[in-house]
């Protein structure tokens, strides 16, 4: 084992390479050790071998066949370099701002924009019922406006409604107040008055004038059309 | 104009400074691949490769922060010669037996004083046995041996460990001692005694 590692050093000491307390311990080693001192005088005459029959001579090159080869490698890197920055470098320019400018749009409509925004509308949200309230709402309104105008003279005669027009107002009152009733609370209470008109509206009999009158009171008192008209601004 | 100016001019796609720098290296990349690969086209193969290799490599080198240009492009070139040599290896027919060679060396019939002398012979055994080195193997002896580098320089030169190089070194040597015994006890080869 040490032998093995006295022939590393034996190496390391003939290329000057070994510092000068290892060189004194293997010196130390080898005036002991007959096999590692025969290494060393073998591995010396080997040294001298390889000197002697190196070839130092190192034909001439012929550097200008080298430097065509070279220049031609070149001439086609470049090439291949032009044809690829041919487009000018303005319109990198533009077209990286472009797709900047892009992918900001998309990231702001994902990030910051209202869920209706983001493709299917989220059931129970106001956005997603704007429509159809609005168009309830516009709906309600003739209605309303009706009883709210009427005076019982000859000139506005008497109101006929359709019972079956009320009933189906009344059941999308309900549906619309149940979808927006926690989203939107003022919504909510003019969706309430409502349906208290039209209840009063559809159980109204030919002659009962004393319905009519609370009809109206309620439109009137509650400012229901006025909160129509807000809502629709909206 | 100093390297470095000449560098930066190249780095700016002037041919004629890349042809300045091929001028003042060419020579020791092509003594290292000549030593290397003992074949004159091969060794003009590889500082071709060199080259072509330090132009596409060029904007990389920093003239500030890397060592200086002469040892970066000799580096490229080490590096060039061992990838040409594993090559050429996976090409060749390995010799897997070091016997054989030696068998073939020993064999009297094949000694012709007539044709050669006995140091051409014992050239072109020594020139066979480092062939059959490792590609990596070859370099580190060469880079020791013949072109005198010391072992921190070959390290850094080959991006490894000093240890490793010496590990490497021993390795290369002893590969080189043992085929070489027999005939250098047996045979006189009209050398010096030492």
């Amino acid at each position: 084992m040490a032998c093995k590692k006295y022939r590393e050093k034996i190496i390391l000491h003939l290329y000057g390479e070994l510092n000068e307390e290892d060189t004194k311990k293997l010196m130390e080693h080898v005036k002991e050790c007959v096999e590692c001192a025969e290494d060393l005088a073998y591995t010396e005459k080997v040294f001298h071998v390889l000197d002697e029959t190196n070839t130092t001579e190192t034909p001439e090159a012929q550097w200008e066949k080298c430097w065509n080869t070279i220049d031609a490698e070149i001439k086609k890197k470049q090439r291949k370099q032009k044809s690829f920055l041919s487009f000018p470098k303005w319109g990198y320019a533009t077209a990286a701002m472009i797709l900047v400018f892009l992918v900001g749009l998309y990231i702001g409509r994902i990030a910051f924009l209202p869920s209706q925004s983001k493709g299917a509308p989220l059931e129970g949200t106001q956005s997603a019922w704007d429509p159809t309230l609005q168009e309830h709402l516009e709906s309600l309104k003739p209605v309303l406006v009706e009883y709210a105008n009427y005076t019982g003279s000859e000139e506005t005669g008497t109101i006929t409604m359709d019972k079956e027009l009320v009933r189906s107002l009344i059941i999308q009152n309900i549906l619309l107040k149940r979808m927006i009733a926690e989203k939107n609370p003022s919504v909510k209470q003019l969706l309430e008055d409502v349906d208290l008109v039209l209840r009063e509206i559809a159980n109204q009999e030919d002659d009962d004038t004393d319905t009519l009158a609370m009809i109206q009171e309620i439109i009137q008192e509650r400012g229901i059309l006025y909160e129509i008209e807000v809502s629709e601004t909206i | 104009m100093n390297e470095r100016a000449i560098v930066q001019s190249a780095q700016q796609g002037d041919t004629e400074a890349f042809r300045m720098l091929f001028e003042q290296n060419r020579q020791r990349i092509f003594s290292l691949a000549y030593q290397y690969t003992k074949n004159a086209e091969d060794a003009e193969d590889i500082l071709q490769e060199t080259f072509i290799k330090t132009y596409s490599y060029l904007d990389k080198y920093q003239t500030a922060n890397d060592s200086n240009f002469s040892s970066w492009i000799y580096r490229i070139g080490i590096n060039c010669s061992i990838d040409f040599l594993r090559r050429q290896k996976k090409r060749k027919k390995d010799f897997s037996d070091w016997d054989s060679v030696e068998k073939t060396y020993s064999d009297d019939n094949h000694s012709n004083p007539e044709h050669s002398t006995r140091l051409e012979e014992l050239r072109e055994k020594i020139s066979l046995i480092v062939e059959m080195l490792s590609p990596r193997q070859r370099m580190i002896f060469i880079l020791k041996h013949y072109q005198q580098l010391n072992i921190k320089e070959i390290a850094e030169l080959l991006d490894c460990s000093e240890g490793s190089v010496k590990k490497q070194l021993f390795r290369a040597i002893s590969s080189i001692k043992n085929p070489l015994k027999k005939l250098l006890w047996e045979k006189d080869y009209g050398l010096q005694k030492i």
